[in-house]
């Protein structure tokens, strides 16, 4: 029970007993005490006893036992309403404990304390019906997302495997390049089809951020791999990062930092500088350009093509290093200076 | 050696068969049933496992598997690619693991690497015509010339030598070194440039010109 209500309570009291004191005092004098004035009026005459007294005795006494049992009345009320209610509302509390620590992709269905009190039940079971669907339509999304990514997946591999084999046969050269490029469109549908899922899970919720990564190691195992990719030219990593560890979840995290290292390997002149740099507050990646600033309104969104990135890009690069970012409470922004792009992350 | 795939895709099953045909003796299973039937009455080098069969759940395979062929190397492919089933998968005793869609020249080295493990323990060495590779120390010799190569140079150069007469793609070379990146790459020139300075190596060392090119695209491992 809160303590402006008590305060509430009193106020009303008193405000009452004021207010109910005349009435009392002159149903007191007509009935209760009328009779017996008049008596000992009528023996003050007839023998000359003082009787000033007695009035106010009287009223005096009834007064007492009227605050009395008004202050009985209040405190009985108080400590029903303090303790009892307390033990009353128990179970709604429990109810919305549950409620606030319910998480859709993690929690079981959470089981809801009896009580006789037909609000509650109600309650309770009102909310239990609206968490089990929730949880179902949950379940078939996520459901649908990844077979859906899967059933795309195996015909995608099927065309793949029979693009291996047609390049066994002796084709001619426009025959052969032909295959070529159309194996490089099989696999990027596929690699479209991977980012979809992983931007569906993202909207999901399906990932649990709660990896420590330790930047520095991060970034180094992956440095050859990056080195690979580069072919004319390195990667170079300046580490200013000092051991710093970040929570994130990883599978997220590789994929936030490939995509903006390819990114930067893809868009600059053999031999130009990539440079990864890392401190605790932030990672970035810079590369030479090639034709000027990009267009910074769209450069996130999906599926958006810009003069610098048009060949063969998915588009969707980008898009899934802000949704990655975003997933994290991290901010992805981009600036060109002294002819880099640079893409800074920030962990604030 | 005998190879087991099961996959429910029979396409998928057969394109398989038609690359490896030549170098192992394969048999196919497209469901669990067979699978389990095949696994208790033949031994198998290797066991391409797809997760995803319409009749059982492909981890319990793994188990009914690894218990009537325990000699088997298992590798996992699986279109889900996702990273629990790989761990557990691992954990209950798979040896590799490839998610779909993969390239067959990336599948066959993933087999022959496997079956290397567990029957050649003890022999570690390939020899590619006069090249000498020993699989352990990562020693390449051209007659009795040791080269150094880089580790990605050593990769590319195994990569062609297990997939030996047969075209290999620039995409399935970039994909061995770079795995899941390298579909987000928008050209595979750096493989290119890879090769090269392998070649480089390997010419100066007097080894055979064994790396042919195909029209820019493509790659094969010929020793006349």
């Amino acid at each position: 029970m809160s303590y402006s209500t008590l305060r509430q309570f009193i106020v009303f009291t008193v405000i009452i007993f004021l207010l109910a004191t005349p009435v009392f005092y002159f149903l007191t004098r007509s009935y209760y005490a009328e009779e017996l004035m008049d008596v000992i009026k009528g023996e003050r005459i007839a023998q000359n006893i003082s009787s000033t007294d007695l009035e106010e005795d009287i009223m005096t006494g009834v007064m007492i036992q009227y605050a009395i049992i008004i202050v009985l009345l209040g405190l009985s009320m108080v400590i029903t309403l303090k303790f009892i209610t307390r033990k009353l509302w128990n179970p709604f509390n429990d109810t919305l404990t549950k409620m606030e620590g319910f998480n859709l992709e993690q929690s079981e269905i959470p089981v809801f304390e009896e009580s006789n009190i037909t609000e509650f039940t109600r309650l309770n079971k009102a909310v239990s019906q609206l968490i089990s669907r929730d949880k179902t339509v949950y379940k078939t999304q996520k459901q649908f997302t990844e077979n859906a990514s899967h059933e795309l997946q195996t015909p995608l591999a099927i065309v793949k495997c029979k693009m291996d084999l047609l390049m066994q046969e002796n084709l001619n050269s426009k025959q052969f390049i032909l295959v070529s490029e159309i194996y490089g469109i099989v696999t990027k549908m596929g690699r479209i089809n991977k980012d979809m899922l992983m931007l569906a899970k993202m909207e999901n919720s399906q990932f649990a951020v709660n990896k420590t990564i330790e930047l520095s190691g991060f970034i180094r195992k992956r440095l050859p791999v990056y080195n690979d990719l580069r072919g004319w030219g390195k990667v170079i990593f300046e580490d200013k990062s000092d051991g710093f560890s970040i929570t994130a979840n990883e599978s997220l995290m590789d994929s936030l930092i490939n995509n903006l290292v390819i990114n930067a390997i893809r868009n600059t002149v053999p031999y130009g500088e990539i440079i990864i740099s890392a401190t605790a507050d932030y990672i970035s990646i810079s590369n030479d350009a090639k034709n000027g600033p990009l267009d910074s309104t769209n450069l996130f969104s999906r599926f958006h093509h810009t003069a610098d990135f048009q060949h063969s890009n998915t588009g969707l690069g980008l898009s899934i290093a802000k949704a990655i970012c975003d997933y994290h409470k991290w901010d992805l922004a981009y600036i060109f200076s002294c002819n880099k792009h640079i893409f800074t992350i920030h962990f604030k | 050696m005998k190879l087991l795939i099961v996959e429910d895709e029979k396409t998928l099953s057969d394109s398989v068969i038609k690359y490896l045909g030549k170098d192992y003796l394969c048999e196919q299973a497209f469901t669990f049933h067979e699978a389990v039937e095949k696994s208790e009455m033949y031994e198998y080098d290797c066991i391409l496992l797809d997760l995803m069969l319409p009749d059982g759940n492909g981890l319990d395979i793994l188990s009914h598997i690894k218990n009537n062929s325990p000699q088997a190397g298992i590798i996992i492919i699986s279109a889900k690619d996702s990273v629990n089933d790989k761990v557990e998968g691992l954990k209950l005793g798979a040896d590799d693991y490839l998610a779909k869609p993969f390239s067959l020249p990336e599948l066959s080295m993933r087999i022959y690497a496997l079956i290397r493990r567990k029957n050649f323990a003890n022999n570690n060495i390939t020899k590619a015509g006069n090249i000498t590779i020993d699989l352990l120390s990562r020693a390449v010799t051209v007659g009795d010339k040791k080269i150094e190569l880089t580790k990605t140079e050593f990769e590319l150069l195994l990569f062609l030598v297990e997939n030996k007469n047969k075209v290999v793609s620039k995409s399935s070379m970039a994909e061995h070194l770079s795995g899941d990146m390298a579909d987000m790459m928008d050209n595979y020139n750096f493989v290119y440039a890879h090769i090269k300075n392998l070649k480089a190596k390997l010419m100066s060392a007097g080894a055979g010109d064994y790396i042919k090119t195909l029209y820019g695209s493509g790659y094969k491992w010929e020793e006349e």
